[in-house]
């Protein structure tokens, strides 16, 4: 199953439906950047909602697109992480520095419209 | 630990045994009572010695049932009728307040007794005595660490319930306003409590879609490196969620031992009171409180 990108205005905006395997976190990675260089994206947003596990190497993949994103002009803002995998990253050191993150997808909107 | 003797001699040895007590009930109480209450002189209005009288019989009874049940187990603690009683006993005499330090010696005051009951009846048959006493202190002696240990494992179990009552009622997450969390923390944060109030804020946070939270520390009495390590990485995981911390009620020997420390508290905001947080996370929202007369302000 691949992770569909949606383009709304100058935002690219995903929705992680199932948790993924690292395969398709890498898949994921490379569609994302060549979509953000396709459209010339300023902004990426990526909601987690639905999502209560993620592995150390999920959460890597997720830092370093955004890293990668902010190197072809676009901004990454991370909604809807749960607490327990706010836990877990904690328990793991993942500071996720590169990221802003939202509550969810409406306040990540605004976020990103006030960004521009 | 057994006993040298045949096993149809052992039965009747144990027959006699719980014979003596039965004849003896009365007696064997009365002095048993008189040792412990010596004993315990001071704990006269903590113990009540009545009450302890009737467990005593009570004691005395599942003794004197086992013994002559005639078995070759002598540890008492595996006689369900007698630990089930003993733990019952055990349970309100914590509830009561007594001390751990009563029931061993109460137990060894039996043993004491019944030593001298048998010294009366075998005095005559010199290696019948010798076997019987040492019947008598393996069926007794372990009590003292039974009743013990029954008695600190019951204490323990008790702090942990306290302990977690007293968890649950001092990490309230509390909604200010639209959007604004309070989480007034009181008393020393350890590992084990921070682990609660991150899993509380968190989940509050999603709850309430607030994307500013306030954490007032006036009631923390001391911060250390392992206190501020913990608040960042609440802080941190906060963040994650989208909400923004801001931290109040540092108090100046707070600030002054985090200086000294070399403790960076990183970005997050600060505020000295909870008032001028509660301001900060209003601005931040781009909202702000006005006078107005009643009725008007909505």
């Amino acid at each position: 199953m691949t992770v569909p990108i949606i383009k709304l205005g100058d935002n690219l905006i995903i929705t992680i439906q199932t948790e993924m395997t690292d395969d398709m976190a890498v898949e994921a990675q490379n569609k994302i950047l060549s979509r953000i260089r396709e459209t010339e994206a300023r902004g990426l947003l990526i909601d987690l909602s639905v999502i209560d596990v993620i592995d150390s190497f999920m959460g890597r993949v997720l830092n370093d697109t955004a890293m990668m994103a902010r190197l072809m002009g676009a901004q990454t803002v991370v909604a809807g992480i749960q607490p327990g995998v706010a836990v877990t990253f904690m328990e793991l050191g993942l500071k996720m520095k590169n990221v802003y993150t939202v509550l969810d997808i409406e306040q990540g909107l605004e976020l990103l419209k006030s960004l521009e | 630990m057994v006993i040298d003797l045949p096993f149809v001699e052992l039965v009747e040895l144990r027959n006699k045994y719980a014979a003596i007590i039965r004849g003896n009930r009365e007696e064997i109480t009365a002095n048993w009572m008189k040792i412990t209450r010596k004993k315990f002189q001071d704990l006269e209005g903590v113990i009540d010695f009545d009450d302890l009288t009737e467990t005593s019989c009570g004691y005395l009874e599942r003794l004197e049932s086992f013994v002559s049940r005639g078995s070759e187990n002598y540890n008492l603690a595996e006689d369900p009728s007698f630990k089930s009683y003993l733990d019952n006993r055990i349970e309100h005499y914590v509830k009561n307040g007594m001390p751990a330090y009563v029931p061993p010696a109460y137990f060894l005051a039996l043993k004491e007794v019944m030593s001298d009951f048998l010294n009366r009846y075998f005095q005559t048959d010199l290696p019948l005595l010798l076997s019987v006493l040492e019947m008598n202190t393996i069926l007794l002696e372990p009590l003292a660490t039974i009743s013990c240990k029954a008695f600190v494992e019951y204490q323990e179990e008790m702090i942990k319930q306290q302990a977690k009552a007293i968890a649950e009622l001092s990490t309230p997450v509390i909604q200010l306003w639209d959007g604004i969390l309070a989480l007034p923390l009181i008393g020393t944060i350890d590992s084990a409590r921070v682990k609660q109030i991150m899993e509380n804020l968190l989940n509050q946070i999603v709850k309430t879609k607030s994307s500013q939270v306030v954490i007032d520390i006036t009631g923390v009495p001391i911060v250390d490196t392992g206190v501020a390590s913990r608040l960042m990485r609440t802080v941190e995981a906060a963040r994650l969620l989208g909400a923004e911390c801001i931290l109040t009620g540092i108090s100046p020997v707070i600030a002054l031992t985090l200086v000294t420390l070399g403790i960076n508290l990183g970005n997050i905001q600060t505020r000295a009171t909870l008032k001028n947080g509660l301001e900060s996370a209003l601005n931040n929202l781009n909202m702000l409180i006005t006078s107005g007369s009643k009725g008007e302000t909505k």
